[in-house]
């Protein structure tokens, strides 16, 4: 009986030591590259909520959307340029506009399909517009027709002002024509971007959709809730899903880009959990990794890393409207704390992936999409982007003294995210440094932690010193991003109301200037420079994401980030793996 | 017996519809919406969010609700997994936490009892002062600690199992392979807690007249033991079974994280971080209604493991 006590206890015993002490083992090698052949993409992934384009929310979806639903234009990597090139996918070429820029033709490819051989032409894509802005389905991404490309009448229908469909801009005029009329002139790279990818834009197969009604009143559809229901019409099609864990693409070599895609199959495992995706990658598992948090002390001298640049810049936002505290609305004050920004610790010690900035505008974002000149290295960025990014603690303590002689010593509460102990350490490090720079008789910043939710309700509301936030946006349009600086935008978490800012905005956004580049990218730099005037925030950092590929991958942009393609992960050379 | 049952079910129902009509009110009462994206303009969030009545009056509301939930129609995911009707979310994710949870309950159950009754048999003993110290280790270390640790040290370093679990949809011996690093991580907290209590109520029911009694009506110490002791320390057994059972179907939030699997655990709290109102009721009604006929189920066996319990007697 003793024995057997005893075994019981060794084995259980061997399972809690074994879990504490185990030798590294040897990491197999991938064998020579091959150019030829089946090959295999494996990625790590987040879980979808769905795959129907028309109400979609997050990047996890149109990440899974780009593979399987075609659009009328693709953009890829162009080795020749070293840049992102637009190309026609659906569409048989970029689209044609008349003199104003309100009617704009695509023409569509002979031999479309979905997987399943069912045709897709001109009138697809009508009817895939029709349902989008159908009042009774109330999608979420039909704003894509009335924010981002303004089609004639598509809002009223969609809140079901008109009931007549051939009054909104969008008429399939054949089989391969479908032309757009809009309410007011778009510049052609808002045109194209708009229909790049899989997304809102992206037709659905009707007969599928019907079938997935809900109800009799055809109000609820689970169109891309299963692999049954979500059919492909673009380079990959999805052939397994197993919800939040695994999904796997593979190839359509019929389709009009798949010259332009390498893997053959992609498989993609859904894992939230950040050390199982290193340990993934590490083993060989999967191709690539994001690296974060403490990982990145471990990988930042590796020779593979690479760094995605993101279009968001974190701010501290200040609350310069406040009724309660007279020196947040004192411009000094605002002044006083751009200054004495220690960006480069910030970016030295907490977030180490981060870059300092002092703008706004991103450096992800470009101005001329037809060189794709980055707006931030046009001259006219560089001439309101501030010196030493934007720290002057001389000039701070100037404006901070001009504030203290009206305020006396100045007690600022700073809200963080409860949920961010990097966030925590740039408020404790704010707090270190202001009153070390202005002295503490002149300045008392009060941490306080908030759920980040909170934190932006605070912000739209009025109600806060001073807190962080952040804004992105897409790469190629830096005007529309600035919308959120606008005075009647929704969720306006600053202060700042110019009406002057708000009509240079009008007009670059759908106004005179929309054509003319030089005054176009003048207009930004101007935009730019009112918010750098008025500092209803402090910018402070631009987040990048730094990745490992793994061996048998090799990026063709030999590493670089480009904007709009990253770094053309599908189009790169793969070596076969060890199985294929 | 009969007449009791039925009195409990009546009763379960009422509970029932009380539970979810205070879940309703409750995650009604919360604020945010189950739209997240902030760039979405005031008017369109507006038009969608009226699609599902979300501005009426709470009881204008309520009505929708109570007329659809007395016809079994809980309607579909708002947030997690737009349009699928909720209960088909759960019928996706129970089944995978129902096969690895049952795997440890296998694991528990057994070793729990061999080891309460071995230490409460060895109690004071060099065994037992060593069990305990174990018991104590595996019940202060949170199970997600356990799971990391070996996940990183056998999976990922010594390669004795997969990371993850497999992505086969039948259980295949590889499948299950898989599942054993989740099953032992699951199982540890578990099997020492129920040893403990097991441990507790024998070396109390050890002490007591009626052993003193088997044993001098000539039953042997191991005779008295298992037909005397161990059925009576079952039956405040039968309570701890309830909490097991409902973690079973609950899963574990960490764990399927870190083994990615496409369980039940995060649903709970994915659905109210997502304001998923319906996944939020539905899966609160669902663990209701497992709980509360797993309370039934155990008052109901107390007269079979010790006869002298008589259910719905009156006197």
């Amino acid at each position: 009986m003793k024995k057997r006590y005893s075994l019981l206890l060794i084995v259980l015993t061997v399972i809690l030591v074994a879990a504490g002490c185990v030798n590294d083992v040897e990491v197999a090698v991938d064998p020579d590259p091959v150019d030829e052949g089946p090959r295999i993409f494996r990625k790590t992934a987040s879980r979808v909520t769905t795959l129907n384009q028309q109400i979609y929310e997050t990047t996890a979806e149109s990440s899974v959307m780009r593979f399987i639903y075609g659009n009328l234009l693709e953009r890829f990597y162009d080795e020749a340029t070293d840049n992102y090139k637009f190309v026609g996918f659906h569409a048989t070429d970029l689209p044609t506009r008349n003199d104003d820029g309100t009617v704009w033709t695509f023409t569509l490819r002979d031999g479309l399909s979905w997987d399943d051989g069912t045709v897709i032409d001109a009138y697809t894509y009508e009817e895939s517009y029709k349902t989008l802005l159908d009042p009774k389905l109330a999608n979420y991404r039909a704003n894509v027709f009335f924010d981002d490309v303004t089609v004639k009448g598509a809002e009223a229908y969609w809140k079901g002002e008109i009931t007549d469909w051939s009054e909104v801009g969008v008429k399939a005029l054949d089989a391969n024509t479908l032309e757009f009329t809009l309410e007011f002139p778009c510049p052609k790279i808002d045109l194209m971007v708009a229909f790049t990818r899989g997304g809102p834009t992206s037709p659905i197969k009707m007969d599928l959709f019907e079938s997935c009604f809900l109800d009799e009143e055809k109000t609820e559809n689970n169109y891309g809730t299963s692999l049954e229901t979500t059919p492909s019409s673009g380079a990959y099609k999805l052939v397994e899903w197993t919800r939040d864990q695994f999904r796997k693409y593979e190839k359509r070599e019929d389709s009009p880009v798949a010259a332009y895609y390498v893997p053959t199959t992609i498989e993609e495992r859904v894992v939230e959990d950040r050390s199982a995706r290193m340990q993934l990658f590490e083993n060989g598992d999967t191709d690539y990794c994001s690296i974060t948090g403490p990982d990145y002390d471990k990988y930042q001298e590796d020779p593979r890393l690479v760094f995605w640049e993101s279009t968001t810049v974190w701010s501290m936002f200040i609350n310069m409207t406040s009724e309660e505290k007279a020196f947040l609305r004192d411009v000094n004050f605002r002044k006083a704390l751009y200054y004495a920004m220690p960006r480069d610790i910030i970016t030295g010690n907490i977030y180490q992936t981060a870059i300092p900035a002092a703008y706004i505008v991103s450096s992800a974002k470009i101005a001329d999409a037809d060189t794709g000149l980055r707006y931030r290295d046009s001259e006219v960025a560089k001439a309101v982007t501030p010196q030493n990014n934007g720290y002057n603690l001389q000039l701070a303590q100037d404006y901070m003294q001009e504030a203290f002689a009206v305020h006396g010593k100045m007690v600022v509460q700073l809200d963080y995210f409860d949920t961010s102990d990097n966030l925590k350490r740039v408020g404790e490090l704010l707090e270190q440094e202001y009153e070390k720079a202005f002295g503490t008789d002149v300045i008392d910043v009060v941490l306080q932690a908030v759920p980040w939710q909170t934190s932006y309700e605070n912000m739209e509301n009025g109600t806060y010193d001073i807190a962080f936030g952040g804004w992105s946006g897409g790469e190629f349009n830096p005007w529309s991003g600035m919308v959120v600086y606008t005075s009647d935008y929704a969720s306006k978490i600053d202060q700042f109301k110019s009406e002057e800012f708000d009509d240079l905005y009008d007009r670059a956004v759908k106004g005179d200037l929309i054509f003319k580049t030089e005054e176009r990218l003048q207009a930004l730099a101007e935009m730019e420079q009112m918010l750098f005037d008025a500092v209803p925030f402090v910018p402070f950092m631009q987040t990048r994401t730094p990745y490992l590929f793994s061996d048998r991958v090799h990026l063709i942009t030999g590493g670089k980030y480009v904007s709009g393609v990253g770094f053309g992960i599908y189009q790169s050379k793969l070596d076969p793996l060890a199985t294929e | 017996m009969i007449r009791y049952t039925v009195q409990r079910l009546i009763l379960i129902a009422l509970t029932l519809f009380l539970i979810v009509s205070i879940a309703f009110i409750t995650v009604r009462m919360m604020p945010g919406s189950f739209l997240k994206s902030r760039n979405l303009p005031e008017d369109v969030r507006l038009i969608i969010e009226n699609k599902y009545h979300l501005h009426e009056p709470l009881i204008v509301q309520y009505k929708y609700f109570v007329s659809d939930f007395l016809r079994g129609n809980f309607g579909v995911s708002l947030g997690l997994q737009p349009k699928v009707p909720v209960f088909d979310i759960l019928k996706q994710k129970i089944p995978i936490t129902l096969q690895l949870n049952l795997f440890a309950l296998i694991l528990i159950i057994p070793l729990a009892t061999i080891f309460g009754i071995t230490t409460a048999l060895k109690k004071n003993q060099l065994y037992d002062h060593i069990a305990n110290v174990l018991v104590i280790i595996a019940i202060s270390v949170p199970s997600f600690v356990f799971a990391s640790l070996m996940q990183f040290n056998l999976a990922y370093r010594a390669g004795w199992f997969p990371i993850l679990l497999s992505t086969e949809k039948a259980l295949t011996w590889s499948k299950f392979h898989s599942m054993i690093l989740p099953i032992i991580a699951l199982s540890v907290g578990a099997i020492a807690g129920l040893t403990r209590y097991v441990r507790a109520e024998l070396a109390e029911n050890l002490n007591s007249e009626f052993m003193l009694l088997a044993k001098a009506k000539g039953l042997k110490q191991i005779q008295a033991v298992f037909r005397h002791a161990i059925r009576n320390s079952f039956i405040p057994l039968a309570n701890m079974i309830i909490p097991l059972f409902m973690g079973i179907l609950g899963g574990s939030l960490i764990i399927e994280q870190i083994f990615g699997i496409p369980g039940t655990g995060p649903l709970m709290i994915s659905a109210i971080n997502a304001n998923d109102d319906p996944v939020t009721i539905a899966v609160l009604f669902f663990y209701s209604i497992i709980g509360l006929t797993s309370i039934l189920l155990i008052d109901l066996s107390y007269g079979v493991i010790d006869p002298r319990i008589r259910m719905g007697g009156k006197r």
